[in-house]
């Protein structure tokens, strides 16, 4: 550390310089960070559920849809079909749709006795009540789009605008979003579909990244001036922080990772962590000029006696959020990424960016930042006299909590259905809402089907499926390839419903198919491969939780099991399947990286500390503070999601730097002192009051992510902050109780005499 | 059923393929659309019967083949019948125009009845292919000066063989291209590139027409290559048992005929 302070003096100005260089450096990557909302994004490139759903992508397309809803009193009238024609027309010229279905464009294949003819539905717009009766009346009697296009008592409508493959179909959505805005009014007209979802996330992080970093900046400064009274004392620590989060996005902007739903809380995250470092740093100077050292001195000294402990305290944390890095989850890796980064340049720029500029700073006008504040003593008084007679009250009460944790932990339910990010008087959700209320869901569920469709027999139990799915509550409207041939067939022959079944022989099938073909190539290609060995079923799904939606895929898979067996090879893929991955990787994810969190902080201060009983009691309070967390999460019912799987891990990270910095002073008074009691006495009063306004500063970071528009951030937010309290508590009262109960078993009394 | 316009287009078709044998004298200064006029010229006969062989290529290189024989008499009378794949074996397309109304009916050999079907745009697939049927109409048909505008640009080689170079610009809304390329041998008139651009004014399809051969005093490619250079598709075409000025019956040409054999 003396080596240490020798550089920094001599290098100062070289230290100042670098970072400023660095700092614009990474400044200009942080400016083309991308964001990223998608299912896909969160799961590994690589992941089997995601390279199928791709696959199936590339061969049918029509997985990224936007359902656009559209809510009249009478929706089969003039003024509202020409509203939906133009709609139609726009969208289908905007960039990056590649088709749109809607009441004006949908079509029936229409036979007689002399001919048979591909026509619109609707191939005349009404004029009057008449003949908007008989084209109700034509939807009555063919069951085909009732239910799926417009409802049985006409007074909602649908348009679906299918979407190119492309990367990033939130942008293509915004498109939409813009041009259906002028429609609004009469009519209601809502927005959903599962792109249409990544747009609003997309829209909400932008805005969360916009409201929340000025806040928790705002307030770290409130804090921070709290704290020191000064300029530089506010000034310092905040740089700090804005430089590491600025090199922290430039990074990740460098890697080519783009900020998730989850790292959108990240800069908040620094501001608020990263600050404890420096606040440490800053406020050692301030204590030793008020000791009457020279600036060089207090300089020198501060990176000395405080240089050890800070990196102690930031290596814990970033360990903390290293061990996300364990998930399976993408987005959660490249938080744990970023977050250890970031920790680690506040680390390093407390330490060397600070000092730097101290010495080249004159000594300060006053030195209130170290002078002693009465709420605090009063405070630590308070806390002492608990640890000191109601230590007994105390234990007992850990043991009920834990108990009382314990028990509703096999209640955990992971939660990651998408529309769940949405709050529930969103936008988005209440479209999704009547989507599925009216049109049947819009998450896409698919099943793909490898077999020669020449075959009739495959052909049989393809319509026995799409006939049993009809029975499964919230998954609707089976189309496939059986769906088509049974309309061809009823067009060649008598246009009677009965008429709507399946060819029997390979030879009628493939000429039924030519004919197809020839006539909408594209609407083939939407069910059926080019080689004929490949087909699909499209289904559609409505939003529910991640357990219940398990549950239904399952089913799904069992009907499939039933009607296609080991005869034909046949995969189950859609957003559904994709969610359901998320679910299970934040699962598995939770428990590596949570027992890789307590173990590694407990072989940390175990090898700081240089004993595993010592090591064992500072993890014993975050221990029970992630315990806690578990418990909050089961008697509130607060599922798992990508959000709330982290806070065990940051909680570890982060909260057991509370009970280091108290368990060394003791054990550093216990040599000064000559009564242990004395010792802890003195830890808590002088380590305590650092412990608070670092507490204090994250408690404020994290409390300022239940602004979020994000329902699992706010409840991210709120859950992180509250274990950042009971690590505080479990650091001052729980930690020293028990060393205090152990000094008496061993000593027989506590004098503190 | 929608976009089957199938009989017209190959009506088209197979003057596209076929053009009459060129012998005219090339003026000096011609412009493009006297060189259009005399590609139009060149291709005509009053009865085709020939047998096609479709490759369809996809992006990924699978490919469909199919075979088709076409036959035609005058501009009004058109016979498809398909001879592979077997499973589609006798399916036929007939298309006869009467006072300007196109009529097309369908024999599905499975069914074995014939139904009369309805046309719609000519900017659909033809029969799966790369071709849609603006395409085939395009060199073949009969109204260019009121379709497009065509402007001769310059003089190049392709293969070996001087072409003018022609660039032509559609008049009609309907027709879904900014522009074509067109690159028409000196010698005899004879079409051996075209290049279509979408409406962003940016390449789509590449057409080839390849070794054209003296049948019956008509100059016919061997060979039609289209290729959709956005989509990564391809469509050949094969061409052979060219027969040029036969006695076709009009008999042929009948709903009745098609369910008979």
């Amino acid at each position: 550390m003396n080596k240490l302070a020798k550089f920094i003096k001599n290098h100062s100005t070289f230290i100042i310089v670098m970072v400023a260089i660095i700092t614009v450096i990474m400044g200009y990557y942080a400016l083309q960070i991308e964001i990223e909302a998608g299912i896909k994004d969160m799961l590994p490139e690589d992941n089997k559920v995601v390279e199928q759903f791709e696959e199936v992508q590339d061969t049918f397309g029509g997985m990224d849809f936007a359902a656009i809803i559209l809510e009249d009193e009478e929706v089969i009238d003039l003024p509202t079909l020409k509203k939906i024609e133009k709609i139609t027309n726009e969208l289908e010229k905007t960039e990056g749709v590649s088709k749109v279905k809607s009441l004006t464009n949908i079509e029936k294949i229409e036979g007689s006795v002399s001919g048979i003819e591909v026509n619109k539905f609707i191939k005349e717009l009404p004029r009057n009540k008449e003949e908007s009766k008989r084209i109700k009346e034509n939807f009555l009697n063919r069951d085909q789009y009732l239910g799926k296009i417009v409802t049985k008592d006409f007074k909602s409508t649908v348009l679906i605008a299918e979407i190119e493959n492309e990367d990033q179909p939130e942008v293509v959505v915004n498109k939409i979003q813009q041009a259906i805005k002028k429609y609004k009014e009469p009519e209601n007209i809502y927005i959903t579909g599962s792109p249409v979802m990544v747009a609003d996330a997309t829209d909400y992080m932008k805005g969360d990244l916009k409201k929340l970093l000025p806040f928790v900046i705002g307030v770290i400064l409130i804090i921070l001036y709290l704290s020191f009274q000064s300029i530089r004392g506010v000034l310092l620590p905040i740089s700090t922080v804005l430089i590491s989060v600025v090199w922290t996005v430039g990074f990740q902007s460098l890697l080519g990772k783009p900020l998730s739903l989850v790292s959108t809380v990240l800069p908040v995250l620094l501001v608020s962590v990263g600050s404890a470092y420096a606040i440490h740093i800053v406020s050692r100077y301030y204590e030793e000029l008020k000791l009457g050292n020279d600036i060089d001195k207090a300089v020198e000294n501060t990176i000395k006696e405080v240089g050890i402990a800070v990196i102690m305290a930031g290596g814990t944390t970033m360990v903390g959020f290293a061990s996300l890095f364990f998930s399976d989850l993408v987005i959660i890796q490249d938080f744990a990424l970023g977050t250890a980064f970031g920790v680690g340049i506040a680390l390093l720029t407390s330490i060397l960016f600070i000092p730097a500029v101290l010495y080249k700073m004159k000594a300060p006008s006053h030195l209130k930042a170290a002078e002693e504040r009465i709420f605090s003593t009063n405070f630590f008084k308070g806390i002492y006299k608990i640890v000191r007679y109601r230590r007994r009250a105390i234990i007992i009460l850990v043991i009920i909590m834990i108990a009382l944790s314990s028990w509703v932990l096999p209640k955990l339910k992971p939660n990651t259905n998408y529309i769940s990010y949405f709050k529930k008087d969103s936008s988005t959700r209440i479209a999704t809402e009547k989507a599925d209320n009216t049109f049947g869901g819009t998450q896409p569920l698919n099943v793909v089907v490898h077999g020669n469709i020449k075959n009739a027999d495959l052909l049989k139990r393809m319509r026995n499926f799409q006939d049993d799915i009809k029975n499964v509550d919230a998954v609707n409207n089976p189309l496939s390839i059986v769906t088509l041939l049974r309309q061809e067939n009823r067009a060649l022959t008598e246009d009677i419903k009965e008429n709507e079944v399946i060819p029997e022989t390979k030879n009628k099938i493939a000429q039924y198919l030519l004919l197809l073909e020839m006539s909408d190539k594209e609407m083939l290609e939407n069910y059926l491969a080019f080689d004929y060995k490949t087909s699909m079923i499209q289904m559609t799904m409505e939003t529910m939780s991640s357990t219940e939606q398990k549950e239904k895929v399952a089913e799904v898979r069992s009907l499939i099991n039933k009607h296609f067996g080991d005869k034909y090879k046949v995969e189950l893929t859609g957003i559904p399947k994709l969610g359901n991955e998320v679910t299970d990787l934040v699962v598995s994810g939770q428990i590596k990286s949570m027992i890789s969190a307590i173990v590694f902080t407990f072989l940390i201060t175990s090898i700081l500390l240089k004993s595993l009983k010592r090591g064992f009691f500072c993890s014993l309070p975050i221990a029970f503070t992630v315990l806690i967390n578990f418990g909050i999460m089961g008697w509130l019912g607060i599922s798992l999601d990508i959000a709330t799987v982290m806070v065990a891990s940051i909680a570890v990270g982060i909260g057991v730097d509370y009970s280091i910095h108290i368990f060394t002073r003791y054990l550093e008074e216990k040599d000064k002192k000559d009564k242990e009691v004395n010792a802890l006495k003195e830890a808590i009063f002088t380590v305590g009051r650092a412990n608070l306004y670092n507490a204090a500063a994250v408690i404020a970071g994290f409390c300022i992510i239940l602004l979020s528009s994000f329902p699992p951030l706010i409840t991210f937010g709120g859950l992180t902050a509250i274990t950042m309290i009971v690590s505080f508590i479990g650091a001052l009262i729980i930690l020293p109780s028990l060393i205090m109960t152990t000094i008496k078993i061993i000593n027989g009394n506590l004098d503190d005499n | 059923m929608k976009r089957i316009k199938i009989i017209t287009a190959l009506l088209v078709i197979s003057i596209l393929l076929i053009g009459g044998l060129g012998s005219s004298v090339i003026a000096k200064d011609m412009t493009g659309e006297d060189i259009l006029e005399k590609v139009d010229k060149e291709m005509n006969s009053e009865t085709r019967d020939f047998i096609l062989e479709m490759t369809i290529i996809n992006e990924n290189g699978q490919e469909r083949d199919r075979k088709i024989t076409i036959k035609t008499k005058g501009e009004n009378k058109g016979l498809v019948k398909f001879l592979e794949p077997g499973d589609v074996k006798d399916t036929a397309l007939l298309t006869v125009k009467e006072d300007g109304q196109e009529n097309m009916w369908l024999y599905l050999p499975a069914l074995g009845n014939v139904n009369k079907i309805a046309s719609h745009s000519k900017n659909g697939d033809f029969m799966g292919t790369d071709f849609t049927y603006n395409d085939i109409d395009m060199v073949g048909a009969s109204n260019y000066e009121d379709d497009y505008d065509s402007e001769l640009v310059g003089e190049e080689e392709i293969r070996g063989d001087m072409c003018y170079k022609l660039s032509t610009i559609p008049i009609k809304e309907s027709i879904n291209y900014s522009e074509m390329k067109m690159w028409v041998r000196k010698d005899d008139y004879m079409p051996l590139k075209l290049e279509f651009y979408d409406e962003d004014s940016k390449l789509q399809k590449i057409m080839k027409n390849k070794n054209y051969r003296d049948i019956d005093s008509h100059l016919t490619p061997e060979e039609i290559v289209m290729e959709n250079v956005q989509k990564g598709t391809k469509t050949i075409l094969e061409l052979s048992d060219v027969k040029y000025n036969i006695k076709l019956d009009d008999q042929i040409f009948t709903t009745r005929f098609l369910t008979r054999n």
